[in-house]
């Protein structure tokens, strides 16, 4: 049983360095191209393109990303709650910022969805 | 012991998901009522914000390696992925000129205050982007940030109602349109809907960030000419 329990843990440490080494690279790439994409998401991609690639066995990531994707709401709780240092500057313009927002999101959220459910069309094997 | 911020987070997360767990109400969202109940607290007792924020940066750090570990439901989705690669890459260019020219034009309507247009421009990524967006435009990258924010919520609150609304059913459909159109924290709330909505959102919140950065600049410098 003991056994068991440090077999987990080896392997979530494992999946966790994994997943801190492809930010740490992401990072890196971020800063050698100057390009406005950020290393979380060149971190993405590169860990994407490995798995793709059977570089990286998905076991060997698999373990900490399920903990880490179930939470991912409440990391963003303090995300939120900074809008708070933003008040002022919100305030300010608070009826453009508002009107803006809800028309741009709700026109981009119906347009897609309509328009990706009509171009795959004929293909309903994933409703 | 300022650590005893970051508990408090879980704690008021936890209850607000308890709590509104039976209402079935797009406004019943947990992540909403937190950020609520959070700044709420410090706007109307002496309690230091400050302390808050700087005890729940591990959880803001954390949103770094969650972003990578999508590589995960993205790979498990490459199938589909590459069966639909013309329809997610056409619906994603569609969604960035859709966002870039709808807040623009709602806003221009309103304001002709460039500096604000300019800092609306990125709302519909995720924040690193929209920030570095917003400093190479002349936009106010802190203002860019908060309205990225706000922006995500209400993806998060209405977005799947508006979907339904509209009779779009199919699960890849709505995570394109929520990656699109909420970035990371229409993500997180597709991931709740399913694995299916949660990959095909973390990949539209991808293409759309990565062509929101190259079309942006190219937007504002239209704008400028307006």
């Amino acid at each position: 049983m003991w056994s068991n329990a440090f077999k987990t843990l080896i392997h979530f440490s494992r999946s966790i360095a994994v997943i801190l080494t492809f930010l740490f690279l992401g990072k890196a790439l971020n800063q050698l191209t100057g390009l406005p994409i950020p290393g979380s998401i060149w971190g993405l991609l590169l860990l994407f393109t490995c798995l793709s690639l059977r570089i990286i066995p998905l076991k060997l990531v698999q373990p900490s990303t399920n903990l880490l994707l179930s939470y991912i709401t409440l990391f963003f709780v303090p995300v939120g709650v900074g809008l708070l240092e933003h008040l002022q500057l919100l305030s300010n313009h608070w009826p453009v910022i508002v009107i803006s927002s809800l028309v741009s999101t709700f026109i981009v959220l119906i347009c897609v969805g309509k328009l990706y459910q009509y171009l795959i069309k004929g293909n309903h094997n994933d409703l | 012991m300022i650590y005893s911020y970051l508990l408090a987070t879980v704690i008021v997360f936890l209850g607000c998901k308890w709590l509104l767990a039976s209402f079935n109400h797009p406004l019943a969202n947990p992540l909403l009522w937190s950020i609520v109940t959070f700044i709420t607290l410090f706007s109307v007792t002496p309690l230091d914000y400050q302390d808050y924020a700087q005890a729940n940066t591990l959880f803001i750090a954390l949103l770094e390696p969650a972003v990578v570990a999508l590589a995960i439901p993205l790979f498990l989705q490459l199938q589909q992925i590459k069966a639909q690669k013309f329809a997610i890459f056409l619906s994603c260019s569609v969604g960035v000129f859709m966002a870039l020219i709808s807040g623009t034009a709602t806003a221009w309507l309103m304001t002709n205050d460039l500096q604000l247009l300019l800092s609306l421009l990125p709302k519909s990524v995720t924040s690193p982007i929209a920030m570095a967006i917003a400093n190479q435009v002349g936009g106010i990258a802190s203002l860019s940030a908060a309205v990225v924010i706000f922006v995500g919520l209400v993806g998060a609150v209405f977005g799947f109602q508006i979907l339904k609304l509209f009779n779009i059913t199919n699960k890849q459909a709505q995570g394109v349109a929520m990656g699109c159109s909420a970035h990371a924290i229409g993500t997180a709330k597709a991931i709740e809907a399913g694995q299916t909505q949660g990959a095909f959102s973390s990949l539209a919140l991808v293409i759309c960030g990565v062509m929101t950065a190259i079309l942006a600049p190219l937007f504002a410098w239209f704008i400028a000419f307006l």
